[in-house]
């Protein structure tokens, strides 16, 4: 018996061919590709996309600055506030108002002060052209402090618009993390006029402070909300780096409770667990620096300092997996993480003359 | 006079005295600041840290030994020019060379290095720490 094989089942026999070579092709692009959007930035600390080619780039030293269309622009935008530039303090982050298309409002947090007296504080702002206007102080944390670390100052926003803000523990004032009184150590809420939002869970407390929502931090540089539950990475002292889901009113137990040491060597605490205290979802020992956090495509991504990684985290309800590092093409102490309008993560590297760095075929890379 | 063996031993005496008091001292006060926000903190726990907390003994060796260096020789220099009772001149210079030592680092640092000398009565015991020391060396250069 013979076979007769016509033109058209030739056609169709080495479509079937490419398209299987095309989708072994596909499949075996295991290295994703790392651009480089812009370098020479100034100890940058976070970025944020007005569009999908412009993006604005905090540097500590005050300056706003704008990548447009892959370059960046030598007039930094006018306007910003005067910053305390010192030890980790500066300008810090920067993030648009969820309708800055139709009011061109964003936020800046900042070390303000100086050296024997500075803060945490928030401002708003509306961008008009190259230059801020309506710069108005939303919040300031208090007591002022004369160290020069441990600001946080991760601002993040609720669907209700009321504004999220991680204030540090000061370095020196460690216990105060554990005082209402005090917003060391506090993540804070507030409305957009800066006034205390309504759900505050310790707004009946004459003794607390009423913008404060959770206590017990230590250097919570992260702060990524994802259907308005918060999620938090913290930086450790010599280990104990901590991944928490943030809930109003809990303690969270630094420095009480901790699985890092002093710097010197020295403990902290004798405790990892206290009554009242949360235990992190996830703790790194040793330390990875985690900076900053985003949430794409059902994960969360944390970039390290110290490790100068990415690491993929998986969400199940309240319980957080540690995937491990990814992209280990990027080995550099990373400040910052986000995603682009269209999609697209992009990540910022630390330090003087630092990138900003776009990572293409994301989904076919990360591991599950 | 002593010889340099003798003096080389006392003035090591006299810095793993201080290291190990402003160690103890520090885990102390560290502790206290605990006590302050409520914690309880048991007797066996407070042992058991402060043994842990000599772990910090090889920093302090090292920014004691720095330190009582120069201040000796400062306080040697006094006795010799100034005079007045010797072992005053040592404890001054153990108690200012630690105290200076740990402001100037915490100055150029902006932060603290050593947890418990954050508040006013904490660096005072550091203070004693060093005093302890320079004492020591004073006795063990000198005795009487």
């Amino acid at each position: 018996m013979s076979i007769r094989i016509t033109s058209k089942k030739r056609l169709n026999a080495l479509c079937i061919v490419v398209g299987l070579i095309l989708v072994m092709d596909n499949s075996l692009a295991k290295t994703p590709v790392i651009t480089t959007v812009v370098d020479g930035l100034n100890s940058p600390w976070a970025f944020e996309f007005l569009s999908e080619s412009e993006i604005l780039v905090t540097e500590r030293d005050g300056k706003l600055r704008l990548i447009r269309n892959g370059a960046l622009q030598d007039e930094p935008i006018s306007g910003t506030p005067d910053v305390h530039f010192a030890g980790q303090g500066g300008l810090l982050d920067v993030m648009l108002d969820a309708n800055f298309q139709t009011n061109r409002k964003l936020y800046l947090s900042y070390a303000h002060g100086n050296r024997k007296a500075n803060a945490t504080r928030l401002m708003s702002a509306v961008l008009t052209d190259n230059a801020l206007t309506q710069q108005t102080v939303l919040f300031t944390a208090s007591p002022l402090k004369d160290t020069g670390h441990h600001y946080a100052g991760r601002i993040a926003q609720m669907s209700d618009g009321s504004l999220m803000l991680n204030i540090g523990d000061g370095y020196d004032y460690r216990e105060q993390a554990q005082q209402l009184d005090s917003h060391f150590g506090k993540t804070v809420r507030i409305n957009q006029d800066g006034s205390p939002h309504k759900d505050n869970p310790f707004l009946d407390n004459d003794d607390a402070l009423p913008e404060i929502w959770s206590y017990g931090h230590r250097n919570h540089q992260a702060l990524t909300v994802v259907n308005d539950v918060v999620y938090q990475n913290e930086h450790g002292p010599k280990g104990g780096d901590e991944v928490n889901i943030i809930k109003p009113g809990l303690n969270y137990g630094w420095p009480v409770i901790t699985y890092g040491i002093d710097y010197n060597g020295a403990q902290i605490t004798p405790f990892t667990e206290y009554q009242g205290m949360q235990q992190p979802k996830i703790q790194w020992t040793p330390s990875i620096a985690p900076s900053s956090m985003t949430y794409y495509r059902g994960h969360l991504y944390v970039t390290s300092l110290v490790e100068r990684s990415i690491r993929k985290l998986q969400i199940e309800g309240d319980t957080i997996t540690d995937l491990g590092p990814v992209f280990s093409e990027i080995n550099d102490r990373l400040r910052d993480i986000a995603v682009s309008p269209e999609g697209t993560l992009y990540v910022l590297t630390d330090g003087r003359n630092a990138e900003l760095l776009r990572v293409d075929d994301v989904e076919q890379t990360a591991p599950n | 006079m002593q010889n340099k063996a003798q003096i080389t031993a006392a003035y090591f005496a006299a810095v793993f005295c201080t290291s190990a008091l402003a160690s103890i001292f520090s885990t102390q006060f560290v502790i206290a600041a605990l006590q302050d926000v409520g914690v309880l903190i048991p007797f066996e726990t407070r042992l058991s840290m402060t043994f842990h907390d000599l772990a910090i003994f090889e920093t302090l060796l090292l920014v004691t030994a720095a330190c009582f260096f120069v201040g000796f020789i400062v306080a040697t220099t006094c006795v010799k020019h100034i005079g007045g009772a010797r072992y005053i001149w040592f404890v001054l210079a153990g108690a200012s060379a630690l105290v200076s030592t740990l402001l100037l680092m915490t100055w150029h640092f902006q932060l603290t290095p050593i947890a418990g000398a954050r508040t006013l009565p904490g660096l005072t015991f550091q203070a004693l720490a060093g005093a302890a020391g320079g004492l020591l060396f004073s006795r063990l250069t000198h005795p009487k």
